[in-house]
């Protein structure tokens, strides 16, 4: 994988410290390579990963321009020269299917990071502070989590476009963040609770450790695999939602190419066409297939129960 | 308690979002004043809370009920009017057509009174309203707007809109002020006057569609007009005993008359004869077209305002406060004090002691004589604790709009839970008892596709399959207004498919991953060593520590699952309320939105509810709690 081969040039460099952090990853890697769900769903997820990367470099066609005069090459099938024939435009499916990955990847990667970031300071504080302050941030969470997820999302992005002028996928990585805030802060709670009696965590709050330190230098390193669990499923979470978004035509705007919106787009056409909207349907299903995939491999080798 | 603060949150985040009602309404016209005036009026300039008060508890209106009588005043009923908002005013052109004002609408009646039909809705408060015939009308409004409508204010409906809008005949003429105006009346066809506050008279000469301004040295409130049928001599009264009396059709006016009290009302009763009221009972009445004013006794208790009067020939009739109505039938020679009598709450007839805000009189051809008077009480208009929406920027009711929709969405989402939960719950547990048999593989892998793939795809491939390809469905789920989805079953099927293949994969899982938790724990071991019935072990031991965690994670994910319902709705454009607050979130329909997210967040709490009274049943542990 990506990470442990640029881990090893790195480990040849000598820092001991990183070197350990190093073989910890890589011995987890290898764990989940072990496991047929965890191979399958990583051989998957990275070749997603090196499509979104290099992608844009070997799309055989623009994804974007199109010859409004080109009639002929509107909806053509499936053929050596057009992998997966052409839209209502005349565009090569093949390249916007490719163009559109790296959007939905880095978005969904993005939101996640953001939510299980949020998620850990609200979840961890919640359940280092106990009592009183842990019933009225569970309470927030639980309104919070009352709040229809759609309207949420909608609001946030129609209020951040219009207020923040920043990119848009930033935007919409922001709304799933806060969106995703709750579930994940619920689930970081309770394993936080876990830790927070053992003697380690006593320890540090009598030598008198500020509560930052405690949380993130003692705590933290306990429910790494936690995380890292929830941290994969919501992945696959994000991804429905952004794609969900493309769909209702509120996620990235055209003619950006976008998978949700590819087939929204071609969904009018199904009947004549139906390879417009298949393929990056395929795109799509088979990125969570494999990230998914990844999760129970995780999981597995984990040893962590299936619901979180 | 947390319904409540998600009402809040739900509130204070949609007033946030960019780009008020009045903005939308207003669209593209929108200057600064305007939208300055429009806000005021929708309430919109006041605080928050306030608003939020209004929206959750209510806030008290006047409230106008319609009384009719048929015998020149002797017997009087309630007109039961289902109207969405009361009547405050009425116009009679003939016995039994009329027009009516609300706050915000027009109503048109063509049976007495008895039966109201929705004309017109105005964003604006209505104070009044009027007919020459039965084509031209005018209705002024508080901000100083005048609608005019040449056809009676029939609706048309738009052709090219398969009928679902109306474009309205009630249009907008440009008045000139931004002056409360507050009555207006017509000499004939092209005639008409309308007073105001701050001493406006305006006057056109063409059926209202163009306005002029009057010189009339004074800045009271004018409070009504009325002219003789030859339109040249005209009367209109105001605060402070104002009585000014046009010779010239309008154009100049005099002081004729000095009182104290303010004059409420002024009605021609013939071609000379005029009279008017106000406070503390004064009734001023002039057979001079209007300049010289003789005070008369109508009989009305000291210190009784007075409110309206109305005349049609020779019968008459003025009201007042307290539920004051007086009768003539003989052109205000004598006076014969009225009641009107009023249910109240034990049976018995109560005469009624609201104020009789306005009145109308019209003489049938055979001699009898109408009346309708309108009193005015206030009540207290229920918000959301009342169960009232309010209604969308549109004019709509949202409770109708959710009315239709909700039930649509129970259905799909009901239909889809009770087909996936439990078979799912069975897979689940079947196969987690035995794990990693063929069945198990297949289910447990196949589960892992389904949940991957978004539902749109999901939906979108069953439609390409069962209708494009096998023709077996109908593609869409769309309900013609007034049908319900149980009109079409068929229409059910496709998007319960998509939702019920979703839930059960994920409850299967859910469900199998705990059983084989549970199985693997030292209590259920020991409860097989000790040699109980293996069916005994899996219902008393295995089954209720598995659902447990399960049913926890089905009704966390329920709000989920209900807001993801937007989705595959748009897919099958299925009439339910994940649609509704898309459609409401793209127009800006800030109730609307307010309306049904409330209601998604009541799912959801109300289901949370559910998997904590579960939970009770299956664990005793928590029942205590």
């Amino acid at each position: 994988m990506a990470t442990a081969e640029a881990g090893q040039e790195v480990a040849r460099g000598g820092n001991p410290a990183l070197r350990a952090a190093v073989g910890k990853v890589r011995s987890a890697v290898g764990l989940v390579m072990k496991t047929n769900t965890g191979r399958v769903g990583g051989i998957i997820v990275a070749i997603h990963v090196f499509l979104a990367l290099f992608g844009p470099w070997v799309v055989p066609y623009d994804p974007i321009a199109f010859d409004p005069q080109d009639l002929e090459s509107r909806f053509s099938a499936p053929s050596t020269e057009h992998l997966f024939g052409t839209d209502k435009f005349g565009r090569d499916v093949f390249s916007r299917v490719l163009a559109g990955a790296r959007s939905v990847v880095w978005i969904a990667v993005g939101g996640t990071t953001l939510g299980i970031f949020l998620g850990l300071l609200v979840g961890m504080t919640s359940a280092y502070m106990g009592g009183r302050w842990d019933m009225w941030i569970m309470r927030g969470v639980d309104v919070w989590l009352a709040f229809p997820g759609l309207l949420l999302l909608l609001l946030i992005l129609d209020l951040s476009r219009k207020t923040l002028q920043v990119d848009e996928s930033l935007v919409i990585i922001l709304t799933l963040g806060i969106g995703m805030m709750p579930i994940n802060s619920r689930v970081i709670r309770s394993a936080a609770l876990a830790v927070k009696p053992l003697e380690f965590v006593q320890n540090a709050r009598l030598r008198g450790e500020s509560f930052l330190y405690i949380i993130f230098r003692e705590i933290l390193p306990n429910i790494v695999p936690v995380v890292v669990v929830e941290g994969t499923l919501r992945v696959g979470f994000a991804l429905l939602a952004v794609s969900g978004l493309g769909f209702l035509g509120l996620g990235v705007q055209p003619p950006t190419p976008d998978w949700g919106q590819m087939i929204s787009e071609a969904r009018n056409n199904m009947r004549g066409a139906p390879w417009a909207a298949l393929a990056p349907a395929f795109a799509i299903s088979s990125l969570v297939v494999g990230v998914n995939l990844l999760t129970d491999g995780i999981r597995q080798s984990l040893n962590l129960p299936v619901n979180r | 308690m947390t319904l409540i603060s998600v009402s809040m949150l739900i509130f204070v985040f949609t007033e946030m979002v960019p780009g008020d009602a009045a903005e939308v309404i207003l669209g593209q016209q929108s200057t600064p004043e305007n939208l300055e005036n429009l806000r005021k009026k929708l309430g919109l300039d006041r605080p928050l809370v306030i608003r939020y008060v209004h929206w959750a508890l209510g806030w008290p209106r006047d409230e106008g009920s319609l009384y009719g009588s048929t015998d020149g005043g002797e017997r009087w009923g309630n007109l039961l009017t289902d109207t969405a908002e009361k009547i405050s005013e009425t116009y009679f052109l003939t016995p039994r057509q009329g027009w009516a004002v609300s706050a915000g609408r027009i109503y048109v009646t063509k049976d007495a009174g008895r039966r109201w039909n929705r004309q017109f809705r105005a964003s604006d408060r209505l104070s009044s309203i009027a007919f020459a015939d039965e084509e031209v009308g005018l209705a002024v409004a508080a901000n100083g707007t005048i609608y005019r409508t040449d056809n009676g204010g029939v609706p048309i409906v738009d052709p090219k809109s398969q009928g679902e809008t109306d474009i309205f005949t009630w249009l907008e003429v440009e008045s000139g002020t931004n002056a409360s105006l507050t009555d207006v009346d017509f000499a004939d066809r092209s005639r008409a006057w309308i007073s105001g506050e701050g001493g406006t008279v305006l006057r056109s000469e063409d059926a209202g569609e163009t306005w002029q301004s009057a010189t009339t040295n004074t800045d009271v409130t004018l409070s009504a007009i009325s002219f003789a049928p030859d339109g040249v001599s005209g009367v209109v009264v105001g605060d402070a005993g104002t009585v000014l009396m046009s010779s010239d059709g309008g154009k100049t006016w005099r002081s004729v008359y000095d009182g104290e009290g303010a004059l409420r009302d002024v009605e021609f009763a013939g071609a000379a004869t005029v009279w008017a009221v106000g406070d503390a009972g004064t009734a001023l009445h002039s057979r001079d077209g209007g300049a010289n004013w003789t005070s008369m006794d109508v009989g009305a208790p000291e210190g009784t305002n007075l409110l309206d009067v109305a005349f049609d020939d020779n019968s008459g009739a003025i009201t007042g406060e307290g539920g004051f109505v007086a009768t003539t039938g003989d052109g205000g020679t004598t006076w014969t004090l009225r009641q009107v009598m009023i249910k109240a709450e034990d049976g018995t007839d109560l005469p009624s002691q609201e104020p009789f805000r306005n009145v109308s009189v019209r003489v049938t051809e055979d001699g009898r004589v109408s009346m309708w008077a309108v009193a005015i009480g206030k009540t207290w208009d229920w918000g959301l604790v009342g169960g009232d929406f309010s209604q969308s920027i549109r004019g709509n009711s949202v409770n109708d709009l959710i009315g239709n929709a909700l039930p649509a969405s129970l259905i799909l989402a009901g239909l889809a839970f009770v087909v996936s939960v439990p078979t799912s719950l069975v897979a689940g547990v079947l196969v987690g008892l035995k794990p990693d048999t063929m069945v198990d593989r297949v289910l447990s892998q196949g589960s892992i596709f389904v949940i991957s793939f978004p539902d749109f795809v999901t939906g979108i491939l069953l439609m390409l399959i069962l209708a494009s390809w096998l023709e077996l469905l109908p593609a869409s789920s769309v309900a013609l207004p007034g049908q319900s989805v149980w009109d079409r079953p068929e229409t059910l099927v496709l998007p319960t498919l998509t939702v019920t293949a979703a839930l059960f994969a994920y409850v299967m899982r859910m469900a199998r991953a705990n059983v084989i938790e549970v199985m693997n724990s030292p209590f259920v071991r020991t409860a097989i060593l000790k040699g109980i019935p293996m069916r005994r072990v899996v219902i008393r031991h295995v089954l209720p520590n598995a659902l447990l965690p399960t049913i926890t994670v089905i009704m966390n994910n329920a709000s989920w699952m209900f807001g993801g319902l937007a989705i595959i709705e748009t897919v099958f454009a299925y009439p339910g309320i994940g649609r509704l607050l898309l459609s409401a979130i793209n127009s800006r329909d800030v109730p609307l939105i307010q309306g049904t997210a409330l209601i998604i967040a009541s799912v959801t709490v109300f289901s949370n509810l559910i998997a904590d009274l579960t939970y009770g049943v299956l664990d005793p542990r928590i029942r205590l709690a």
